[in-house]
This record gives C-alpha cells, structure tokens and sequence, in this order.
C-alpha cells in the first residue's frame, strides 16, 4: 500500500498521478469467507477493518449492495460527540471518540476529524437542569465538557442571537467533539482493509440465508451463494429487511432523515452548535458550507428522500438562532433512511440465528459511533462473544426492560 | 410531502395536516397479564417495518382529531388506500390486489390479535 | 461613458433609462432590462472572478441559471449578499457588487499561488496529506477553511421581510418558452386553473434568444407577444415571471421562489416583500424548462472570454451586447452556426472550429457564403492570454479523436463560443422520481416514466425541433386541463422553420497537445475546479461509481449543482470504465434546482412571529406587576414578582414564606384541562389511571398518575368526577397537548366500544390557585355562595358558585400541602377573576407568586413534578407511590411492563429526599450522588439530585433525589458531586420536609 504523505504527493505529481494505484480492489466474491459483512457503510467497513488489524481474521468478506459509503455514512451532517448521558451511551460514543482522534494516522488516509467542538444550548429551566445532569454525569465518565455562560456561547460563536423567543441560557461544550469527514470514513477504512485481505464487493445484493437448525450456513446474494459460518448484519435503514430474510423481526422503524447545506461562504462559524429546544443544528464544513441537520418524518419510507416540511420547518429556527442566514442561500437538501429503537439506542446483538449478529438501530445519530461500532462488533464477531461496551445494546432489552433510553433522556437524540 | 384522501371528510387533504403513528392493526392484547415478556416487548417495541406495502396509523390533528389507517408502499411513498378502522381491511386489500406474500405484520399481530381493529 | 460592447440597436432592453452601477470600485453605465452579467460585457469587463480551489481568473460563461464562475458579491452592510449570480441579477440603478475569492484584487490575486503548485493538488490530495496527527491537521485545516468558502456573509439580520403562499391549481407550467407558452394557453383552453411559471424577468425563453427564428409565419419576438396576449385573455391561467420552480416532491408538490422586488435594487422593495416562497401542488405538471448547452472540454477552456455558443447570442439578441468582436466558435453539433451567424451579423469576425469529419450541412453553406472560416475535424489545443482570451491555438484532430495531430495554428481573437452539445434540463423530473433513459443518438438523458402526472415538453423533453415542440406542447397541454378534470379542446397547430440537425461528434474530452494526463488543464466543473484528469485519477483510484467519483472530485457540487458539468463527468467515467453512460448511471438531482433564498424559506415565521407563545388571560396583570416570565412548553408563565430589585432568590424567598404565612395565588391557567364524558368515562379512566376512577364519587376528586406502556410515569394530575358520566381531568402544563392526543388515540384504535367523548378545554378556562393560610378568608369576601367550611366543603372535592358574579368552579385540590382552592372561571372572566382576588386578598398581604415559588412550596412537601424529578424512566414504585398503583385492577396501561425482569428489580434508582450537612448548601440540581468521597475518573454514579431549594419554611435547604437503592439508604450519608468538581455531604431522608403531620391542608 502506498503511503500517502507529503512526499509520496510530491512523487507522483513528477508522474502526473498516473501511477497512484487503486485504493481496494474490486474482487470476485470467493465461495467462502470466515465472516461476512452485510452492509458496505462506515460501521460495515469499520468491522471489517478491525476484523482484520485486530482479530487477524482477514478472510472476511463485505457485501455492499451499491456503492461504498452510500447510505447514511455519505449522508449525515457528520458530527462526533461523546457528551451521552447513559454510561452505557457515554462509554461506546467515548470509545469511538478515542478511536477516531488518532483514526487519520491509524489509516493512513486523512478523515479531517476536526476537534472544533460542539455546544449544546440551553433556552430554559428544564434544558438547564437536563444539561447539568448530563454534564455532570459526562464528567464523571471522565469525559472532557464545560457549562458555557451566555457571554462565553457569545465569545465562542459571536453571530449567535442570545435573545430570540428562546432565550440562551447557557451550554454544555465537548472541545474534543467536531466533525469530520463522512465519506474518507468510509473510504479510508476500506482501503485499510482491502490491503489486510478484506474482499469489498460492490454491486452484491444479499437476497437471503442458508440456515440449518438454527445456524447460518452461508449467504445468498445477486452475484452467487457464498458460505460462512458467521454473519455480521451492518445496513441500517435496510436491517428489518435483512433481518426478514434471516426469519427474525426487529425493534425498528425506518424513518427519512433530512440534511441541507448552504451555498459556501468563508468562515463564519468554528464550532458545531445544537439546539434540542429549537430543534436546530449546524456547523459549517471545510469547503464553507453550512450544514444544517433537519428533522425526521413520522413515517416509515425507504425512499431515501423527506417530506418537504421537514426542510420548510427548520428554517425559521435556523434564523432564529443564527439571523445572518436569511440571506443566505440553501444549495441542497438529502435524506437518509435512519433505522430508530424507541429508546434511541443502537442494538449490537446476537439473534435468534446462531451465527449472525446484528448491528444496527444508529437511528439519526451513528455516524459518530463508527469507529466504536465496527471496533466492538469486530471483536463481537471474532470471540463470539459480545464485547462488553456492547452487551448493553442486545435485542433482549426489549424484553427484560433494560432500557437505554436517550429518548428519555435528551429529547432527540443526533 | 403526500396527499391524502382522509376517509372522514372523504376529500384530498395535505400530509401537514396529520400525524403518522406507526404500524397499524397491532391490537393490543385484551389480557396482558396473560402474555409472556418476549410477547409483550414485542407487542411493545417490534415492527414490521415494510419495506413495499405498509399498514400504518394516521391521525388528524388540525380539524376532527380523528384516527384511521393507511396503506402506502414504502418504497415510492404512494398511498394505496386509505380507510376507517371500521371498514373492513380485507375487502380493500383484496380490492387492491395486493398479494398476500407482499403482506408483512410484526409477528406479534398474528399471535396476539384477538379482536379485530 | 461608452459601453464599447453595446450594439447599437437590438436587445429587450429599454435604452432610455440608463442605470449606473459600480462594479469591483469602478463606475459604468448598463440599461433597464439588462443582467450585471451583459451589462459588465457591454463594458467589455470578461474577468469576475477566482475559481474555487487554483484562484484562476474567471470570466462569463454563461446567461442563466447554470453559471459556474459569475458569482458576486452584491451590496455591503445588511444587504449584503455572497455568491449571487451575476447572469441572473437584474440590474437597478446604484448596484454595487465586487468579485468574489480574490485578495487584494481579481487582477492581483495572492491565491493565484495555488496556480503554481496546482500539478500536487489533484481530485482528493487532500485525503493523502496534512495529517501528522490531530493537532496538525487542525493547523493545517485552518488555512484551508480561510481560502475555501465563496462570498462573505454580512454577519447582520435580514432587513428584509418575505411571504409564502399555497395554492393548489389544475396544472403548473414550469418554463415559459415558446413550449411552456403553447402547453399554458392549451391547458387554459380547457378551463383549468393554470399557473405558468418563468425564472426570467419576461416570458419567451429561448425565443428571446432566437428573436427572428419563424413560427407560424412571424418572427419569434413577436409571435411571443402574441401568445402572452392570447394567454392574458384567459382570467384562468395565471403568469408569473422572475419565479424559480426549484423543487418537485411527492404527491405533486412543487415549490417555486419569486424575486419580488430584488430587481428594484436593495432597500427599494417598499411594503412588499423582498421574495415570495410558492407552495403548490397541482393536479397536473408540465415541464417546459429546456435544454441547457454543455461546454467542451478543450484544454484552457476556462480563460476568461470563453463562454457557451448559445450565450453569445443570448447576449446579442437580448442585450444588445456582442461580448467579443472577434470570435472563435467551437462545437460538435449545429446549433452554434446560428450563434456564429447573429454574431456575424451583429459585426464581428467568426471563425468556426468543428471537431466533426464531414459536414453535410445546409448550416456549412449558410455560413461560407457569408465568409465565415470552418475549420472541420479540427480542435483548440490551447486558449492564450491571462485575463482575457487573445487567442486559441488549433490542431487537426486524429481519426478515432483521441489525439491531436498535424500543425498548430494559432488564430487569434477576444472571445470563444463552445458547444459540446445540450442536456435537456429534466432536474425537477428526476426530482419527482420520474426515471431517464439515455438517448445515444443525441447523447442526452431524457424523461422515461414517472409515478407523478406529470409530462415534459420542449427541450426539457429532449424534443429539440421547434415545430414538434409546439404541437407536443400543445398537446400536453390540452391533455393537462383534461385530465385534471376540464373539458376537452382541440389542440392548437403551430409551424416553425425547421433545420434538420446534422449528427454531432461525441468527443467528450478534446485532446491536447500532450496526453490528457500530462497536458494543460482541461475544466469539465468550472467553479468547483474540476478537471477531466481528476475524473481519471477518480477512475484509477477506484472511486468508479458516479457518487463516488461526484465525492471524491467535487464534481458536481458547487453553488450550480452541476448543471454543465454532469454529462461530461459521467461521460468520462464511462468511457474509462469502458462501460456505457447509462450503465455507469446518473446521479439523484436533489432540491433546489436552483440555489434559493433561506429568508424565503422561512416565510413570516421569523422574528416576532416565530413560535408565538401562549399567553394565559392574566397576563395583563403579570406585565404590569413586572413578572419576570419562563418559557414552559408553548407558555409563557410568570417565574416571580421581583419587588424592589430582588433578584430571583430573594423574591422567591419571600413569596415562599408570604404563602405559608398568610396567603398567595398563583395562575394555574396553562394547566392542561380535558373534559371527559359518556358512560363508559370512568371505565376509560381506570384503563388510564394506575389508580381506580369509576369507584370515585361524583362532586370528588382525586389524583392519579398516568403511565406509558412500557411502565414509566408520563403526567399526572387532578380529575375530578363531576357527575356519573361526566369527569373533568387536569394534566401537566407541558403535557396537555400530548395526553389529549394519547387519550383519543386509545379510545379510537383500543376500546372504540367505548363511549367516551373526550375535549380538550385547557383554553376555556382561567385558573387562580389560593394557598395559604388565610385562603379561605380570602375567598369567603369575594364568594358568598359556596359555604367554606371544611366539613361543608372538604378537602379532594369541588363546589359550583359565583365569585364577585363570575361562574366558578372552586376545587379543594392543594400542590402546596396548603389550604387551597383551585378558582376556575370562564377564561373571559380571567383577569377580572384575579384582580378580585388580589383585591380581597389586600389586608392579608395576598401575595402573588410565580412557577418557581410553586416548585419550592411543593418541594416542601416531596411531591412531584413529571419532566423534572421524572424522566421517562421511572415507574411509580420507584417514585414511592405504590399507594397509587391499584392492585385490583386486572389492566391499565403500563401494568403489565412491571412484571418485566428490570422493571421489577430490587435496588432500582429511588425518589428520597437529601438534606445537606451544611443547610445553607443547596445542590445544584444534576448533581450526581456517587459512591465515594472524591471524584475520581469512571467514579460509581448513584442517581443525580432532582430538584433543590432553599426552603425558607425548613430554615435550610431541601432537595430530591433519584438514588439506587434509595429507599434503603434514609438515614445514611451519601456524597454529591456538581459539575464543577465538588463533593458535598447529605442525608438521605424522607421526601416529605414539611408539615409532614399534612395538618396544614385544612388550615
């Protein structure tokens, strides 16, 4: 694999770049793997990667229906945070922190995490007392916030309008969150793999299981049947689907989740903020877009696409929060297909299918556990065992009441 | 954003104007006592989740507040019917020629409907 | 001043009114009807700008909507506005606008340096490089931040305001051409309500860049005119110019932004609104929006002066502007002869280069004839000159096109026209999720089938002959009105000089000098600087998939959303892969179509009319009497009544002790109030309640908690039976709205069996809560017919009666342990009601109290406030009130979940009181109970504090408490930590500090 750097650049501008090699191949499915990844995305790749530099288990393979990183990787507005109230919550979110502060170097492919920080807003009592709460809990996790007074939100992001019908009246900052880039996640973590063995197949649809009493047996998929002992189920939006085709049903529903950016303009805003109360957050990208997160609908759509009120809906806060952005222009909106828990906590589980573990219920916010995510569940798969920061999230909550439920406990969770 | 026949006013109305609440006909079970705990989490917190053609529950909260169900495909977000919880769901599925195959209901309405909603 | 650029006659625009306008400091004169675009090129000003990433000067490419480079930015101060499209801003007298991402000037720029080590910043070097570790990245990613970005944001509010409106109509024309004319007056003939739609200040689309072009035996120009006049007969059809349909969703619902009054210049816009947002949705769309012209991919081809064919012409014959005097076309297909002969005849020299072998054209004789030179198989190699084309230089093309050979020559001239072929503009119909086919032929995606009714016209249709433009139109018109339920009319005919196309030459990259990898720049995404090398570096790379190669080259993704850069891309892509386009696919064309207005989005909901709160009918009094208010839910509430500069806590204080003392009100108006009726209310109540309403006595009241269905506490509140069928319940404040909608929800899906008949009446009533004390006392001078006494009027029931004339309803409900009467009047009667009481109350010091003396006064008495002390987790047990929970009952929602294994467990987290070692601490609320003395990383966390006061009537400060094992744990110390670092001793007690005998509640 080369090494990209400075002088690797260098070496083959002289070259005209026409001798940068390919950064994973696109192989032939085999007959069989080890581990079969269901699911191309970050926390898909994630596994895989880790499934390989971790566990030595190389004979892997990752199905992807479509292209790499194309579903909520390449479509969230890319914010890493830690600052969960739960431990459970605060302790996967801070493990995927941790990983991905040194995740550029580790890859060797630069994911432009940034650690410009994120600001959650309190606009009254209630919000006060949850954001004390959680900061303190957040702290005692050992993980790194400050209580912002509304004189320090107006030093942070000075074109903040403190006094609108929802007055500022403080905010909880995590210096070490920010965002990074969504689609070098992705990309970086699958060149990773591909050069430790991982076969990332493209265009493979899975269509169904071969199980016998109980056990997975192998994989069905559009570009032939493929044999494996274990299954990692990683696809989001589509899990139910997959999980049919496995004989089990799922605490999911599958929900548009909207995005938008404005047209670029130079910097005007160095911190993510949020606001659960406005239902608003944003910060602005590298290339000097606002990227505005939006709503979700009420209903249930594998369409990848939203209701138009959804976007129409976040304007007014948006300006409410930030008045420069009236004149600003929007470029363009997208959506997701974010699978949701009623607890807004994510399930790593085993399931009812010896062999095939299920990772999956990010809903709106798994971009930030990617690399925490794939790191668990790789270790997951390789010991067959859950790994403990992920024994919390199994299916069986559901049934014994053990909930994590960020719901509860912020609102929404993003 | 969709536009729906609602069934009471018997006229196309705006998505704007309604709720969407999830999966319908899981009737909730008559003796929850009676049901075990992996019954009742599912009746709780399972669904079908379709992706093709899904039951759900609207509800009108602008005007007359009142509950009924609609059938859409998830896949192109049209809507193939709409109707009371009074009408008689078989009719209107046999009506749209919906085959039975393409039909997905969490598991646990089969097991615990007991009633007809 | 001259306008060198200016013809003498032509053009739409009005040449008696000049306007002057200062561009980048300097002054000029343009005239009504012109863009800043053609008013900067009749003053011969080419150069506007800096590209996005190698700051290379930039010139005009294009007249519409799909200009990549043009972008400016307009005004200064709180009009000022980044990025906007100098092509399609109307000028005004006064416009001020500069260039855009250049320092210290668009001649000078210091980012021109990025030209010179432009060979080490390919597609995604970025990915490879800058990343020593985190805090060198961040180093680095500041420099980037600065350089990237286009304009610069005032910074400042809006000082502009903006509508929206709905409308729902039988069809919307989306385009108002000679297609979008002909399907608006078809479809207007049938009857139906008609809205035709164009982004342009005036309807004619390419007609008015084809002005003398014959259609049904008249000249373009006036056959438009005579159109709109047949159109304006029709009181049904409805025309819109200067409005951007931008969005096509579900359902027919399309969303269209009208500028207003941006064309009357900043400021100028009076009363109306700067732009207006369309919500529409229609029975029937036709889209008539056209074809958009690509660029051709020869290397340099983004020198300032090189611009789409069509564009010179659109400048000629609408402007009056012949952007350069001595002008190079280049193309592969017909349509650029026509530009070389307007060009021609508005006076400049033209020199046609034609990348095809042979030309059969009627075109090739029209043009020799009047001495124009066709360079055939040939291409541009090189385009000369740094601000401004000087000249190009020019190579025989290969056989198979993929190299240039033979000598170079070099042909001097000012500007170049570039055609490579057009790309029907089918945004909105892939937004509709109408699917494409590739037509090979003419190298175009166009319209195949859609789920929306819906149909295309013209060249958006990929139909690019003007006579089989119109009937088609005309047709699709007719069958718009039809099929939206008018009747039906015989289609109108129409008859246009036709020309029959000649087939172009698909070279999609034109070679240079040297292979592509190693020859000069060649831009297929202009203002996202994007090369045709960096596709193929994408390719190498593995970046194939279109979304890929859109991600990793930014192709695709500037402020034009790709509008001429898309084919070429994929075009590219395919044949690298050696694949065809379609196989390669196409890329989801999202909303907007075009860049639009986050104001306009918005609407009126801004400013004072954003989230209006709800106010009670006391609010009068509370504003005059300075309450301080909080936001609770939609409400605003009265938080205190600070007297003589007290803050917060002394004002508290003393409201606190004043109601124990004596006596105080509070308005309890935003308490949620449900009236719930029929014979099977109580029955319904059970099912809701943990506890037993049927069993409750008619003229009592009692108070019950409500559960979700997983076992967890979700509101609470007072219902009192009324009559036999008839109960009147009370919710939180913040969960009226969600309890009311719970409620019908179970009665209309569970038990519809069930007559019940449930009303939402929070805003029917006016609530004044009496406490203290002195409350009887109070009342009893204003409320003569209800007897007061406790045995008469005892504490959980409710009486009938006037006070001072006003129907009431008094309960004999307290929230403070207090002796208390819950006053409900009419709302009308509210305020009068209040000033009443405040009246009466006079010589005992009644003292009016806010929302966060009530929660001190109840805090006192350990009761509960759900969303505070609760969060979604907590089952009543866990809370302490298993006296609520009926054993009786066989089911209530939520009952079963108890049984689950950690719904039932031992040792969950517990409702208790906290006293502290030092009673003048009072925890902050969030502060966590943890196991040891000190904080130390990953401590054990125990529970968090609730809620927490100083408790005047304690004489020390109280607080509550969630903690593990809680119940087990009163009488111990427990350690609390703030967020701050320190840890404080407390007592965990019972939840009740005051009054614990309850004796006070009958005064």
């Amino acid at each position: 694999m080369t090494k990209f750097n400075i002088f690797s650049l260098i070496k083959n501008s002289l070259s005209y770049h026409e001798n940068w090699e390919q950064h994973w191949r696109s192989p032939e499915p085999k007959k069989e793997y080890d581990i079969v990844i269901v699911g191309g995305g970050g926390h898909g790749l994630a596994t895989a990667y880790y499934l390989a530099s971790e566990f030595g288990i190389t004979n892997v393979a990752v199905l992807e229906k479509g292209w790499i990183g194309g579903g909520n990787t390449g479509r969230n507005t890319t914010i890493i945070r830690s600052n969960y109230m739960w431990d459970e919550s605060a302790k996967i979110y801070e493990h995927s922190l941790k990983l991905f502060e040194g995740l550029s170097q580790e890859l060797n492919y630069n994911i432009m995490f940034s650690q410009r920080g994120v600001l959650n807003l309190a606009h009254n009592v209630h919000d006060l007392q949850e954001m004390s709460r959680r900061g303190t809990a957040i702290k005692l996790n050992g993980i790194d916030t400050t209580f912002l007074n509304p004189e320090q939100i107006k030093e942070k992001v000075p074109l903040i309008n403190l006094n609108g019908r929802y007055p500022i009246l403080g905010g909880l900052f995590q210096p070490r969150a920010g965002s990074a880039r969504h689609d070098a996640v992705a990309w970086g973590y699958a060149r990773s793999a591909d050069k430790l063995g991982v076969d990332i197949i493209q265009n493979c649809e899975v269509q169904g299981f071969d199980i016998k009493n109980g056990k997975v047996q192998g994989v069905k998929t559009t570009r032939g049947n493929i044999k494996t002992k274990k299954v990692g189920i990683v696809c989001a939006g589509h899990s139910s689907v997959i999980a049919d085709m496995a004989g089990f049903n799922l605490p999911l529903e599958t929900v548009p989740l909207q995005a938008l950016v404005s047209e670029p303009i130079k910097p005007v805003l160095d911190t993510v903020v949020m606001s659960n109360a406005v239902h608003v957050y944003l910060s602005q990208s590298d290339k000097g877009e606002l990227v505005i997160g939006a709503g979700t609908d009420e209903f249930v759509s594998y369409s990848q696409r939203g209701s138009f009120d959804v976007i129409e809906h976040i304007m007014p806060p948006i300006i409410e929060l930030f008045p420069f952005t009236s004149r600003l222009r929007q470029l363009r909106q997208w959506g997701g297909m974010t699978d949701c828990t009623t607890d807004r906590s994510p399930i790593i589980s085993k399931t009812p299918v010896d062999g095939i573990m299920i990772n999956c219920g990010w809903g709106t916010g798994g971009f930030k556990a990617t690399a925490g995510s794939g790191n668990v569940f790789a270790s997951s798969l390789a010991k067959g065992e859950m790994h403990p920061i992920a024994q919390p999230f199994s299916i069986d909550r559901h049934y014994d009441g053990y909930l994590i439920d960020e719901a509860a406990a912020a609102g929404v969770a993003h | 954003m969709l536009y729906v026949r609602d069934p009471y006013l018997n006229e196309m109305r705006d998505q704007t104007e309604y709720h969407i609440r999830s999966e319908a006909h899981k009737a909730r079970p008559l003796e929850p006592s009676k049901v075990s705990d992996k019954d009742w989490g599912d009746y709780i917190f399972f669904f079908a989740n379709t992706k093709g053609i899904h039951f759900e529950r609207w509800v009108n909260f602008t005007g007359h507040r009142k509950w009924f169900n609609v059938i859409r495909n998830t896949v192109t977000d049209e809507i193939l019917a709409t109707y009371r919880p009074d009408e008689d769901v078989k009719k209107i599925i046999a009506d749209l020629g919906i085959d039975k195959k393409d039909i997905k209901v969490s598991g646990v309405l089969k097991k615990l409907k007991k009633k007809s909603s | 001043m001259t306008q060198k650029n200016r013809l003498p006659k032509g053009g739409r625009i009005n040449r008696q009114k000049e306007l002057s306008f200062k561009y980048d400091g300097k002054n000029y004169i343009g005239y009504d009807g012109d863009t800043l675009a053609s008013a900067l090129l009749a003053n011969d000003v080419h150069l506007v700008g800096r590209s996005f990433k190698y700051h290379r000067p930039r010139g005009i490419m294009s007249a519409g909507v799909e200009e990549p480079n043009a972008l400016v930015q307009l005004e200064t101060g709180e009009y000022g506005e980044p990025n906007t499209r100098a092509t399609q801003l109307e000028l005004y007298n006064n416009l001020t606008a500069k260039s855009q991402n250049c320092f210290p000037s668009v001649k000078y720029d210091i980012g021109a340096f990025n030209r010179l080590i432009s060979r080490f910043i390919p597609a995604g070097f970025y990915y490879k490089t800058f990343m020593p570790n985190m805090k060198g990245w961040m180093f680095f990613e500041k420099f980037i931040r600065r350089t990237a970005g286009l304009g610069k944001s005032t910074g400042l509010p809006d000082p502009d305001h903006y509508a929206r409106k709905t409308v729902y109509c039988d069809v919307l024309v989306a385009g108002g051409g000679p297609a979008g004319l002909v399907s608006a007056l078809n479809a207007g003939k049938t009857g139906a309500r008609v809205i035709l739609m164009d982004e342009q200040n005036e309807m004619g689309g390419w007609g008015l860049t084809s002005p003398n072009m014959q259609i049904d035996g008249k000249k373009a120009i006036d056959w438009i005119s005579d159109m709109l006049s047949k159109i304006a007969k029709l009181d049904n059809v409805q025309v819109v110019p200067r409005c951007s349909v931008i969005g096509y969703f579900d359902y027919n619902f399309l969303t269209a932004v009208e500028r207003v009054t941006d064309h009357l210049g900043a400021g100028n816009g009076g009363s109306k609104p700067r732009q207006r947002f369309w919500r529409i949705r229609a029975k029937q769309v036709i889209l008539a929006q056209g074809a958009l012209e690509r660029p051709m991919l020869f290397a340099e081809n983004d020198k300032p002066g090189v611009m789409m064919s069509s564009s010179i012409r659109t400048y000629i014959n609408r402007f009056g502007v012949l952007a350069g005097d001595n002008i190079v076309i280049t193309t592969n297909n017909d349509t650029a002869y026509f530009s070389a002969l307007d060009a021609l005849n508005a006076g400049a020299k033209v020199t046609i280069i034609d990348i095809r072998k042979d030309l059969k054209s009627d075109l090739l004789e029209k043009v020799n004839e009047k001495g124009i030179t066709v360079h055939k198989n040939s291409a541009i190699v090189n385009v000369k000159g740094a601000h401004r084309v000087k000249a190009v230089e020019m190579m025989k093309l290969s056989d198979d096109g993929k190299s240039c050979i033979g000598e170079k020559r070099e042909i001097s001239c000012n500007l170049v026209g570039m055609s490579s072929g057009w790309t029907p503009t089918v945004h909105l119909y892939s937004q509709a999720r109408g699917k494409l086919k590739w037509d090979e032929q003419r190298t175009m995606f166009i319209p195949d089938s859609c789920q929306q009714n819906v149909q295309c016209v013209g060249g958006c249709n990929g139909t690019m002959d003007m006579s089989d433009t119109l009937n088609e139109s005309a047709v699709s018109g007719v069958k718009a009105g039809k099929l939206s339920g008018n009747k039906s009319v015989s289609a109108t005919k129409h008859k246009a000089v036709s020309h029959t196309e000649q087939p172009p030459r698909n070279l999609w990259i034109i070679p240079g000098e040297k292979p592509i990898t190693r020859d000069r720049k060649h831009f297929h995404d202009f203002q996202n600087d994007a090369t045709v090398t960096d596709i193929l570096l994408a390719g190498r790379e593995g970046y194939l998939s279109v979304e890929h190669l859109k991600r990793y080259t930014t192709t695709g993704m500037a402020t034009d959303q790709g509008k001429t850069s898309n084919i070429n891309a994929l075009a590219i892509m395919a044949e690298y892969r050696g694949l065809t386009i379609p196989e390669v696919g196409t890329t989801t064309f999202r909303p907007p179509y075009s860049t639009t207005t986050i104001g306009a989005i918005a609407g009126e909901a801004v400013g004072e009319l954003f989230e209006q709160d709800r106010r009670t009918p006391m609010d009068a009094w509370h504003k005059s009497h300075d309450a301080v208010y909080e936001p609770v839910g939609d409400w605003s509430r009265a938080r205190y009544y600070p007297k003589n500069g007290e803050d917060m806590y002394e004002a508290v204080q003393r409201e606190t002790l004043a109601t124990r003392t004596s006596v105080g009100v509070m308005d309890g108006s935003t308490l949620g109030k449900i009236d719930i009726r029929g014979k099977d209310a109580g029955k319904f109540l059970d099912l809701v309640y943990t506890n037993v309403f049927s069993s409750l006595k008619s003229g009592f009241c009692r108070y019950g908690l409500m559960l979700n269905e997983h076992g967890m506490v979700w509101d609470d509140g007072v219902t009192a039976r009324i009559s036999e069928n008839h109960y009147h319940m009370t919710t939180t404040t913040g969960g009226a709205g969600r309890v009311y909608e719970w409620l019908e929800e179970l009665h209309q899906t569970e038990w519809p069996e069930m007559e019940v008949f449930i009303t939402s009446v929070t805003e029917q009533y006016a609530v004044a809560t009496l406490n203290g004390p002195n409350s009887a006392k109070v009342l009893s001078k204003i409320c003569k017919d209800i007897d007061l006494d406790n045995e008469a009027f005892p504490f959980m029931t409710f009486r009938n009666g006037t006070i001072s004339g006003i129907p009431a309803t008094v309960y004999r409900i307290s929230f403070t342990g207090e002796l208390s009467y819950e006053i409900n009047v009419p709302a009308r009667y509210g305020l009068q009601l209040w000033q009443e009481i405040i009246k009466a109350g006079k010589e005992y010091d009644i003292c009016p109290y806010g929302t966060e003396t009530m929660h001190v006064l109840r805090a006192e008495k350990g009761f509960i406030i759900v969303g505070q002390d609760t969060d979604g987790t907590l089952t009543p047990m866990d809370l302490g009130m298993n006296w609520i929970v009926s054993k009786k009952k066989p089911d209530f929602i939520g009952k079963r979940s108890f049984a689950r294994i950690d719904t039932s467990r031992q040792g969950r987290k517990q409702f208790v009181g906290l006293l502290t070692d030092d009673k003048n601490i009072i925890l902050p609320e969030g502060a966590h109970i943890i196991e040891s003395k000190s904080i130390e990383p990953h401590v054990n966390m125990l529970g968090h504090v609730t809620s927490s006061y100083m408790s005047p009537n304690c004489g020390h400060s109280i607080a509550l408490a969630l903690i593990e094992d809680g119940f087990n744990l009163k009488g111990k110390k427990v350690n609390v930590a703030t967020i701050e670092g320190k840890v404080y001793s407390a007592s965990v007690v019972d939840t009740v500090f005051f009054d614990k005998e309850g004796k006070r509640i009958n005064g």
